[in-house]
């Protein structure tokens, strides 16, 4: 009799591990995109990403507890391969970005050959965005900062 | 940049910039991004070579095409290269803070 009483809070625990796999997947995936469509604006957060790579780590984390729950309560096949399937989609997110961060964008080419302090900056004409023809050397008198973009906007 | 233009004008400075991208990608980007200082064009290189700071097939436009690693080179009134930064990681870009301290220095 006593055990009737208990079995829907049974089976809401029983439940966490499910809504864990999936709230943690949606906050890995929320944290790799917001990195790129938002964080990137914001100078230091796009340099050390101390909001997303917490979001990713974490949404990774509760998938794989949950996953792992399922698997010990022994819930049904589907249930455990969905889990591993979101389990799976979130750790390649969470690798992905991590190779990102920390790999792929120092990868540049030894820094070597441009023109050094006290010596002239190399002259150019290149046209700007309104067709217009720029020289470097009609600046002279003002100071100029000169930056290179990566460019593919 | 663009929030930085005001006190870098200010500072008796211009900011030139210069990317791989046509003219008409620049163009859109400028009106975008509300930029009111010049974006060049440099398709061929000719900039980006003459300061080195070619990054060969590392574009993502289309394909792995060649461009340019960021960095900034500051020039006093007389066209000399006073200080220059290029990031060893092209997610970093050089802080306009920096930008306008390297500039008060430079009479």
């Amino acid at each position: 009799m006593a055990a009737e009483t208990s079995t829907s809070a049974e089976a809401n625990i029983k439940r966490w591990p499910k809504h864990a796999v999936w709230l943690g997947l949606v906050i890995n995936l929320v944290g790799f995109v917001s990195y790129y469509l938002y964080f990137v604006q914001f100078p230091d957060l796009r340099d050390f990403p101390i909001v997303n790579l917490p979001l990713v780590l974490a949404g990774v984390l509760l998938t794989g507890v949950g996953c792992l729950m399922m698997f010990k309560q022994g819930s049904s096949v589907w249930g455990k391969g969905l889990a591993s399937l979101a389990l799976l989609m979130a750790l390649v997110v969470t690798g992905f970005f991590n190779f990102y961060i920390f790999a792929l964008s120092y990868q540049l080419p030894e820094a070597s050959g441009f023109p050094q302090a006290k010596t002239v900056a190399p002259d150019f004409t290149l046209t700007d965005q309104n067709g217009e023809q720029v020289t470097l050397s009609d600046y002279r008198g003002k100071k100029v900062v000169v930056v290179f973009y990566r460019g593919n906007w | 940049m663009q929030s930085a233009i005001q006190e870098i004008r200010q500072a008796d400075a211009d900011v030139l910039a210069i990317c791989v991208d046509p003219v008409e990608e620049n163009a859109k980007v400028a009106q975008k991004l509300n930029l009111d200082f010049p974006i060049l064009s440099d398709p061929e290189f000719k900039a980006i070579g003459a300061y080195h700071v070619l990054h060969e097939d590392a574009g993502t436009s289309s394909g792995f095409e060649d461009i340019a690693r960021p960095a900034v080179f500051i020039l006093d009134r007389d066209g000399v290269v006073r200080w220059s930064r290029l990031t060893d990681n092209w997610r970093v870009r050089v802080r306009s803070k920096t930008i306008l301290e390297q500039l008060s220095v430079i009479p």
